[in-house]
Parts: structure tokens; sequence; C-alpha cells
């Protein structure tokens, strides 16, 4: 049987899910004072989720082509960009006022900074290998990416 | 304390740093400047950089940076060699800049309607309240008077003028350009708005051979009413507004502003079948002028006074063109100055002025230096100061008292000599501009 084409909005659907659920619980935990816990496992999810919908609305906006299978074009060595390097990518093919809007509701071009440095090494890593202060804005603008790919329609 | 490095210095620090790199980093370098301006080097797959090499251009950069690990980005990720070819201009050889604007402002973009088999002549001044509507109207009665089937369509959006001027509030019909923008948005810019965006105008007077069709910027629908009509008030309050604030926003099936223009003219013309369209563009470097001056065919009447702040207006404008000689190449010939608002007195050197500083324009950003030039086949493009036929030389529209009130469609109060004072020789000369006159020629002879 052929593979399926990938479909971004249903992979961000599923990651976001189990995503939302984890920045909720961290939310009630930081209201009660408590410490992030199983941060590097949240940041990896983080990631997984924004990366799939980013990619999903840049192929919706019509910012990149997807190809035969569906997946966001790779590069010369067929290499497909991770978060890290993705925001970069949405930068530089983002113009015109349609792209402007879309960046205007992702929260503005300060939001590059955010998931430069996340890496997908480090779904392994150990323990206090992720700060905190770099899990919330990330888990933050998820949060953003979720209302805007929402109202995409289904 | 160190300056900071401002927009413009970046470009410069970023192509210095490009120059001196450029055997290390591929054949054709490509810059990018992304939307808050941030610059990128855009590689080739084994063109990434050393962690110093990095670390130098980021520092360069200052705030024009947008980090040293998003400096680089490989080509392929960013667009195909096409889509990376379609907005680049060009630095120096083999070096080009993408430059991400906010604006749909496709100045050096390829044509959207090729030269188009109905003659369009757009009327554009980089200053507005010159005059420019008014002479717009002078030339689509003077044609309807010998016989022609003219278009006008209001492309001034923010500023609606000509339609005022041939049609009276009552007459316009349901739909205008905005409308036709939002209903093309989803989809929906068909057959019924087509037909109910154009209307005739009742300052063509019953003896004259021709007609006036308007396509207005505004239609009857947006417009405030007292009485209830088929629309609430509380729906009409408002609703130009809210139309046009959407105007700019990308169609679904066009990349751009020009493209959905075209589109729009296109339709247009097959539905209504005009022998000439005259285009009432938005002054300024706007969206509206990125696109009928350079993108949507046809003639462009550039409308003048003699002020230093309208020649230096005209020269930003011109220089997007200079980095790419190419794409001025495509409408040269089609552009012509308009002396606009010529005094009752000192009529001589106020034209001697308009037209010294088009040439100096035009020679510093159209013309070819050198007639003998061997960068291409044609003859040079070229004309000296005093040829009546260079583009630089201006057409005049002379400045009379009683155009300042003149709503010909509400019967009006110029004299046909009046008129011919203010127009004849604007008139003569628009009709004998050779793509005019090629276009508009009919077996009876163009007027």
């Amino acid at each position: 049987m052929a593979p399926r084409r990938i479909d971004f909005r249903e992979a961000f659907d599923r990651w976001s899910r189990i995503c939302e659920v984890e920045r909720r619980d961290v939310d009630a935990r930081a209201a009660k004072g408590e410490t992030l816990v199983s941060r590097e496992a949240l940041d990896h999810l983080c990631g997984l989720s924004v990366e799939s919908g980013l990619k999903y609305l840049m192929i919706t906006r019509r910012l990149v082509t997807a190809d035969r299978d569906g997946d966001f074009p790779a590069d010369a060595s067929n290499r497909r960009p991770h978060i890290n390097e993705l925001w970069d990518v949405f930068m530089a093919k983002a113009g015109g006022r349609e792209g402007t809007a879309l960046l205007r509701d992702l929260g503005g071009a300060d939001q590059l900074k955010v998931f430069q440095t996340w890496s997908s090494q480090n779904r392994y890593a150990a323990d206090d290998t992720v700060r905190a202060g770099e899990v919330r804005p990330r888990l933050d603008f998820f949060k953003r990416l979720r209302g805007v790919v929402a109202q995409e329609g289904a | 304390m160190t300056a900071s490095v401002r927009f413009d210095e970046a470009l410069a620090r970023a192509v210095e740093w490009v120059q001196a790199h450029r055997c290390a980093h591929g054949r054709e370098a490509l810059l990018l400047r992304d939307l808050s301006g941030h610059l990128r080097v855009l590689t080739d797959a084994d063109g990434a950089p050393s962690d110093e090499e990095r670390a130098a251009l980021h520092e360069a950069l200052g705030a024009f940076s947008p980090g040293p690990r998003g400096l680089w980005l490989e080509r392929s990720l960013v667009g195909t060699e096409e889509e990376l070819a379609r907005d680049r201009v060009r630095l120096d050889d083999h070096l080009w800049l993408i430059d991400r604007l906010v604006t749909e402002q496709g100045w050096n973009r390829a044509p959207v309607s090729p030269p188009a088999t109905v003659p369009r002549i757009t009327f554009f001044g980089v200053k507005g309240g010159v005059g420019r509507s008014t002479a717009l109207v002078a030339l689509a009665l003077h044609l309807a008077r010998v016989g022609k089937r003219v278009m006008v369509v209001d492309l001034d959006l923010e500023s609606p003028g000509v339609t005022s001027q041939l049609l009276r509030t009552e007459d316009l019909p349901p739909f205008g350009v905005t409308d036709w923008i939002v209903e093309d948005a989803v989809g929906q810019a068909d057959e019924a708005v087509l037909e109910d965006m154009v209307t005739r105008s009742a300052a063509v007077g019953p003896d004259d051979r021709g007609e006036v069709l308007v396509v207005p910027a505004v239609g009857s629908r947006s417009i405030p009413a007292d009485e209830p009509e088929d629309l609430p008030a509380s729906l009409r309050d408002g609703s130009f507004v809210a139309k046009l604030g959407r105007a700019y926003m990308p169609g679904a099936a066009d990349t751009d502003f020009a493209g959905r223009l075209g589109r729009m003219l296109g339709a247009l013309e097959s539905k209504h079948r005009p022998d000439v369209v005259l285009l009432d563009s938005r002054a300024g470097l706007h969206d509206i002028s990125a696109a009928t001056v350079p993108r949507l065919g046809g003639t462009v009447l550039l409308f003048a006074g003699p002020t230093a702040q309208t020649w230096l207006a005209y020269r930003l404008m011109f220089s997007t063109w200079r980095r790419d000689a190419t794409v001025l190449w495509r409408f040269r010939a089609r552009l012509r100055v308009v002396a606009a608002q010529v005094p009752e007195i000192g009529r001589a050197p106020y034209l001697d002025r308009v037209r010294d500083e088009a040439y100096a324009l035009f020679s510093s950003f159209v013309y070819e230096p050198d007639p003998a030039a061997e960068s291409h086949a044609e003859a040079a493009f070229n004309f000296a100061l005093t040829d009546p036929d260079g583009p630089h030389h201006p057409l005049p529209v002379y400045w009379r008292r009683e155009l300042v009130e003149w709503e010909p469609c509400t019967g009006g109060s110029v004299t046909s000599e009046q008129f011919d004072a203010a127009f004849g020789p604007f008139l003569r000369g628009v009709m004998a501009l050779p793509y005019v006159a090629e276009l508009t020629a009919t077996p009876e002879g163009a007027p």
C-alpha cells in the first residue's frame, strides 16, 4: 500500500492535543508556585507541535509548495528544517501584506529568538539540559500558533 | 559608545562581506532582507560558513543581523531558482538582493498584462492635486465625441475623484472597484459584479457619437443613505472603509495586487468591449501605482509641475529601476510627461522648467547615455532636450479658473472654447503618441 501523503494539519492536531494538556498543567503548577518538571520532554513536544503547525500554515498560505508526498520541501541535501531553522525560513519567505498579517498573528519578528536554540537532539537529553526560561516562551508561542491554525478551518 | 548600524549601512556591510568572500560561497551571491530588515546570505548546500565568519558578519550587521544561526540559509530552502529570480534586484556583478516588503509594491516585477489589445492610458502623478483626474475626464469626453467607447476606471481608491466628475451620486452603479476586490477575495467576482460595477456617464452629450463607461471606486451600496434602501443605514455606514481596508489582501488565485487588478481589467474589457481604457491611478509611491505604471501595460502619463518636491519624488521612484535597466525597457517607450496646471501668466518659463527637470530625470534613469552603446541590438533610447517627441517633453494642460469647479456630469459650466484652451494641446499630444495612435486608429481615421 502506498504511504499516505503527509498532512501537517493532522500532525499538528495530534501533537497539539497532548501539548495543550501539558501546557495547561504547566500553567496550573505555576499558579501554585511549583517548579516546572520534565522540561526536556515538554520542550520536545512543544517543538514537534509548532513545527507541524508552522509547516501547515506555510503550505496553506502558499509560502511554500509541498512536495509530492505532502512533505515540506527538502533542501539540496535532502534535509528538511526543524523548528530551530523553520522560523528563519519563514522569515525569509514572508512578504507582502498576507505574509505580514500572518507574521503579526504569530507575534511578530521577535519570535525569531524563541526556537533558535531548540534542538532535536534534546529528545534524549538529561534533566536540566533545557532551562525553564526557554520552555515558557515556546509554550506561549505554541498557544498563539494554535489560535492561528484554528482560524484556518477544518 | 559604538555607533548603531543603520538600515542602509547594514546592506552596505553585507555587500562588502559578500564581495570579500564570494569565491568561498558560491557562484552567484544572494542577499535577502526580510520584512523586519534583517539580512541573510543565501548559499548553496556546500556554502556554509565557519563559526568565525558567522560571528564576524553578525557583528558587522548589528541590529540588522537575525543572529549568527539565521544569517545563512540554504537557498533551496527559501525557494526554487525561478522564485528566487522573480523579485531580486541586482546590486553588483553576480550579487543580488531579494527585498521582502510589507506592501505589494512590485516595481521590478514582470508585467501582469502584455501591452493590451484594448489600449490603456494610465494617468499618474507622483504628487496629488495637480489636475490629473480632470485631464482624464477631458480626454474621456474628447474620445466619446469622436465616436469612441471609453472605459474610465477609478483606481484612486483612497480618494475617489474622477467618478464624481463623471457620475452624480444617484447614478452610481451598485458596485465599484472595491466591491470587486472583496468579492474576488472569496472567489465570487462574477458576471453579476462585472455587470453592476459599470454605468454610462451622463456627461456625454446626445450629439456625441461615443460613450463613456465609468467603473467607480465606490458603488452605491457603500454610500451612506438617510433613507432606508435595500440595506439599512447601520449596515451601509462604514462599509466603504471596511472594503478598502481589505483591498490589498492577495486573492486566492494571484500572488499579488497587480495580478488582481490585471485580472479585473481583463474581465471588464472582455465583457464591456471598450475601444480605450483610461485608468486614474492613485498618486504617489503606492501599491496601485506600482501596478499601473510598470505592470498593467499601456501608455503612462506622468503629471508634474516644476517644484522640487515633485522631481525628488520622481527620482525616488525611477531609482528603483536603475538597478535593473531591463525592467524599465519594458515600458519606457510608453511614458510621457504632462505639465500640469500651466499658469495663465509665465507659461513659457513654466514649461521650460518642467521640461528641464523631466530631461534631467530621464537622462539619469531612462535614456541611454551613449547612442553608440553596443549593449543591445536596438538603437539607443535617447532624445535631445528640445526634441518634441521625447517622453520628457511635456504635454501642457493649461490652468483655468472655470475648471476648478468643473463637474461635467451636472451639466458643467465650461464652454467649448474654454475646454479647447485648457486641453487642446494636451489632447492632440496624447492622440499623437505612437502607441495610442496605433491602437485607437479606426477605418475612419484616428481623431
